[in-house]
């Protein structure tokens, strides 16, 4: 009987799959089962590289759900400053497993930290998200009240969403100690805090941990929105730093696996999540898409992932900026009628006459 | 038959410009208590002015405020403001006129439209603002139901590119000489929410509307603050504990009432006392001092390098101490002032001193013999002593005042004369400091009878601690022909008084109730005035 090997379709072999295709035209995707429309509610959440995602899905006119979008009269600075749209809410880069489902709980009320609010050189600024406003916030009423504002969003978003692609950046976290409330960055770090070993600690997730978080969060995203499907895929960016002892590339290797195995585990095992494969696309490439720094991805590289996504799970190959955002108007651009204010002198007039 | 009309004064125009929310003040008079001077209000209402239409385009002024200004009669049709007091021919027409002539005191009232129509309706139904701390003299309400919040710099940007236009204009009036420009506070809004729904195309409710003024009100004030623009906010006095309008200040649903304009005044006139406008009497005291026959008139220019010399003065050891009182505030009353000092002159009691001081002040100062001649040629013959302002020092450092060098015209001198001191103490302990900062500071100690003349565009004084004494601030400048040496007693303000006022028939000196009383007005110095231009708009093209 012939090997099964013999018999395997063109995409799992690597001389047909890679040598034969091209580092920039390499497709490690197999078409999947989910299917995106243009009006299919699409959000993004995770590292960095989720940003360029959620650019790639705006430019090529599909329906990025936004649901903390801020009012339209923002100018396209103000919005790009203050993070409006830049994720489908304002919670900044989410870079771990842990940080999701945290962020899934606190949306829920399911979960609380009594995290103090974080001072910085720019402001007040929330620990959870700390670069989320250039200047940091102005007062703590007004952080809590965005922020009781922002958690209603989020759940909001999660309740309404068809997709979410999720980048799974890092398994190396900052923790707070006594219960575990998981920090985006290192306090004290640059974007506010300050560092305090006995209140602070390092983790570093292993694969079972992100497959319980992950696992967690898929159940109560189901339980919120039984139709919603996860796209997980991993970010190819190396790390910044490690606080392992070891070489940051070893680390980085780690990371990546980790991310990688769990992601793999959990679509074997949810129905509402699929692998996309980014970090391979980008990977697979040698160097072509990384900077000099050899941790940025170029450009190229991200079109070519958005060309492998758009492959994956859409039936046509939208073209770029097909649809343009609308022209917002600013607010001291908003028409002033004469009408009410001449209405409202012929009132006074007559109390005038009155008096 | 007719009785005869009987003259009650005259009254000092209060000039307002603006919307609708000044026709309610148009024609009112109001008496002020103490001076008795009588306020009268002229309105000019331009329909629907915006922030932005003050000035549209960088450099020039909306059209319908240079009209507005026309028909308040304060600035010429070549778009000159007038009352201001910069050539002869203005020197004639207000000795005629039998007072000087003022820049005019002029409000302000423009922004509202902008309040309801962009930012209220920026909120919408879906947004919310939570103002910063120390805005809000109320507690601010929290933000209800599911609204996002707009960061409150982001809202304060808008605030501050609506109300561009408006500042803009109102540095290019004050550029063209109308130095005395007020900007008046946004109103509290009241109306129900169903009555201002209906009224616009969007709903906002009331405590929202309430956030919005507030939040445009502490800016406005800051941007005042920083552009020394006398800001009229009357929201304290109007008001509940939670910002709601009381309800005797209401009007139509909309406009507040004519009690509203009495709060409204009352502040204009804290808020003109308090003005720290940086503006001179500067081009008087040089047309003074051009005039003057006195030969000895020298420039400062010319003064000595030190910018000071102490004088000895053993009569003032002589002078009727007991006879001064401590000063009142009311003596900063009149709206004319042109400058108060805000704190600088911690540790300094200004004392009134009585007729008979005075009198025996100047006969020492302008005696043939003694310090007269010395006094003289230090003060290099300034035969006029506009303000003579006997004080006592109290604890802690003290400046006499905070005048920057540029600011002093070159007619002026000033000095410090030392009446008294505990027997215990040597006398007054004073540091002479250089404007020039890289210059050393000198420190003196002055015994009773020392007079301590110095050139105030040269040297400022401060008190170096030490005990408590007794003396006499100073301010020298020179006098037109008409005038004779003479020691004027301003009240507490550190600002002297006017050559012209004084050299005009029947001119008083302040205070007016039961002393002397002088009208101190403000007028540009060291500026090129351009007239105003105005924004042309299409119709003035067709």
């Amino acid at each position: 009987m012939q090997s099964p090997y013999f018999s395997l379709e063109p995409s799992r072999r690597w001389k047909e799959a890679v040598q034969a295709v091209g580092r920039d035209a390499v497709n490690p995707n197999l078409p999947s089962s989910l299917r995106i429309t243009p009006e299919t509610r699409i959000a993004t959440a995770g590292s960095c590289f989720a940003q360029r995602i959620s650019e790639a899905v705006v430019a090529h006119g599909f329906n990025y759900f936004v649901t903390e979008a801020g009012p339209a009269w923002l100018t396209q600075q103000q919005r790009a400053d203050y993070n409006y749209g830049t994720f489908s809410a304002r919670y900044g880069n989410i870079y771990t497993s842990a940080q999701l489902l945290q962020l899934m709980e606190r949306a829920l009320g399911k979960r609380e930290s009594d995290e103090p609010l974080w001072t910085s050189k720019i402001g007040l600024c929330d620990p959870f998200r700390p670069r989320i406003q250039p200047e940091g916030f102005d007062s703590e009423e007004e952080l809590i009240a965005d922020r009781k504002m922002h958690l209603a969003s989020v759940r909001k978003l999660f309740e309404g969403l068809d997709v979410l692609v999720f980048t799974l950046g890092l398994t190396e976290s900052w923790r707070v100690r006594h219960d575990g409330t998981v920090l985006p960055v290192c306090p004290g770090a640059g974007a506010g805090g300050e560092y305090d070993p006995s209140r602070y600690v390092f983790h570093n997730a292993s694969v079972a941990e992100v497959v319980s978080e992950l696992t967690l969060f898929l159940d109560h995203l189901h339980d919120l929105n039984p139709k919603a499907t996860v796209i997980l895929t991993v970010s190819p960016v190396p790390l910044v730093a490690t606080m392992e002892e070891r070489h940051v590339l070893q680390s980085t290797t780690y990371s990546k696996s980790v991310l990688r195995v769990a992601a793999e585990e959990i679509v074997r095992q949810k129905k509402n999540a699929v692998y996309f494969g980014s970090y391979e696309t980008i990977t697979a490439s040698g160097n072509l898409y990384f900077e000099e720094d050899g941790r940025s991805v170029k450009p190229e590289g991200v079109a070519h992932v958005m060309r492998n996504f758009f492959a994956t799970f859409t039936d046509r190959m939208p073209d770029v900026n097909q649809r343009e955002l609308p022209e917002a108007t600013p607010v001291d651009q908003i028409s002033t009628s004469k009408c009410d204010e001449e209405a409202l002198a012929a009132a006074i007039a007559q109390a005038r006459m009155g008096a | 038959m007719m009785e005869d009309l009987r003259e009650i004064g005259r009254a000092k125009p209060v000039f307002m410009v603006g919307d609708s929310h000044t026709l309610i003040f148009d024609g009112r008079i109001y008496r002020l208590p103490g001076s008795g001077d009588v306020l009268a209000v002229k309105s000019n209402y331009i329909p629907g002015i915006t922030a932005q239409q003050v000035s549209p385009a960088e450099g020039s002024i909306s059209a319908e405020i240079y009209e507005a200004l026309r028909r308040l009669d304060i600035i010429t049709p070549s778009g000159q403001p007038k009352y201001t007091l910069l050539d002869k021919h203005e020197v004639l027409i207000s000795m005629a006129h039998g007072s000087a002539q003022t820049p005019p005191l002029c409000v302000f009232h423009i922004g509202e439209i902008n309040v309801r129509q962009q930012l209220c309706r920026s909120l919408g139904t879906d947004f919310d603002i939570v103002l910063p701390q120390g805005l809000s003299p109320y507690k601010s309400p929290p933000a209800e139901g599911d609204r996002q919040i707009i960061p409150f710099k982001v809202f304060s940007q808008n605030i501050n590119t609506i109300f561009e236009g408006l500042f803009r204009g109102i540095e290019l009036i004050r550029q063209a000489g109308l130095k005395r420009i007020f900007l008046h506070s946004m109103p509290v809004p009241y109306s129900a929410d169903e009555t201002f729904a209906a009224q616009h195309e969007f709903a906002l409710d009331k405590a929202r509307r309430i956030k919005v003024s507030l939040a445009v009100n502490a800016i406005l004030a800051r941007q005042c603050q920083e552009r020394d623009i006398g800001f009229i906010n009357i929201w304290g006095h109007i008001t509940d504990d939670t910002g709601i309008l009381q309800p005797r200040f209401e009007l139509d649903g909309f406009h507040l009432s004519a009690d509203a304009c009495a709060v409204t005044m009352n502040s204009f006139l804290d808020c003109v006392r308090n003005s720290q406008a940086k503006v001179t009497n500067g081009p008087r005291y040089d047309t003074a001092l051009d005039r003057a026959a006195v030969e000895s008139h020298e420039r400062t220019e010319d003064a000595p390098a030190a910018g000071y010399q102490v004088l000895g003065c053993p009569g003032l050891r002589d002078l009727p101490a007991k006879d001064l009182a401590p000063s009142e505030d009311s003596l900063f009353a009149d709206i004319d002032w042109a400058y108060r000092p805000d704190g600088v002159e911690s540790g300094l009691e200004w004392l009134s001193p009585g007729q008979d001081f005075i009198d025996r002040l100047a006969a020492l100062l302008f005696a043939d013999e003694g310090v007269g001649p010395s006094l003289a040629t230090a003060a290099r013959g300034r035969p006029v002593i506009y303000s003579a302002r006997p004080f006592r020092t109290e604890t802690g450092a003290v400046a006499f005042d905070e005048w920057a060098h540029g600011a002093w015209p070159t007619g002026m001198m000033r000095a410090v004369a030392v009446i008294d001191a505990p027997p215990d103490s040597d006398g007054l302990h004073l540091l002479v400091r250089p404007h020039n900062e890289a210059a050393d500071t000198t420190s003196l100690i002055c015994p009773p009878g020392s007079l301590i003349v110095y050139d105030p565009r040269q040297v400022r004084l401060t008190s170096d601690g030490g005990t408590s004494c007794l003396g006499i601030d100073l301010h020298f400048g020179p006098a037109v022909p008409e005038m004779r040496p003479k020691v004027i007693w301003n009240g507490r303000n550190c600002w002297p008084g006017d050559p012209f006022v004084f050299s005009l028939h029947k001119a008083v000196v302040s205070p007016r109730q039961s002393r002397p009383y002088v009208a101190l007005l403000a007028v540009p110095y060291w500026e090129d005035r351009p007239a105003i231009s105005w924004h042309q708009t299409a119709e003035d093209d067709a």
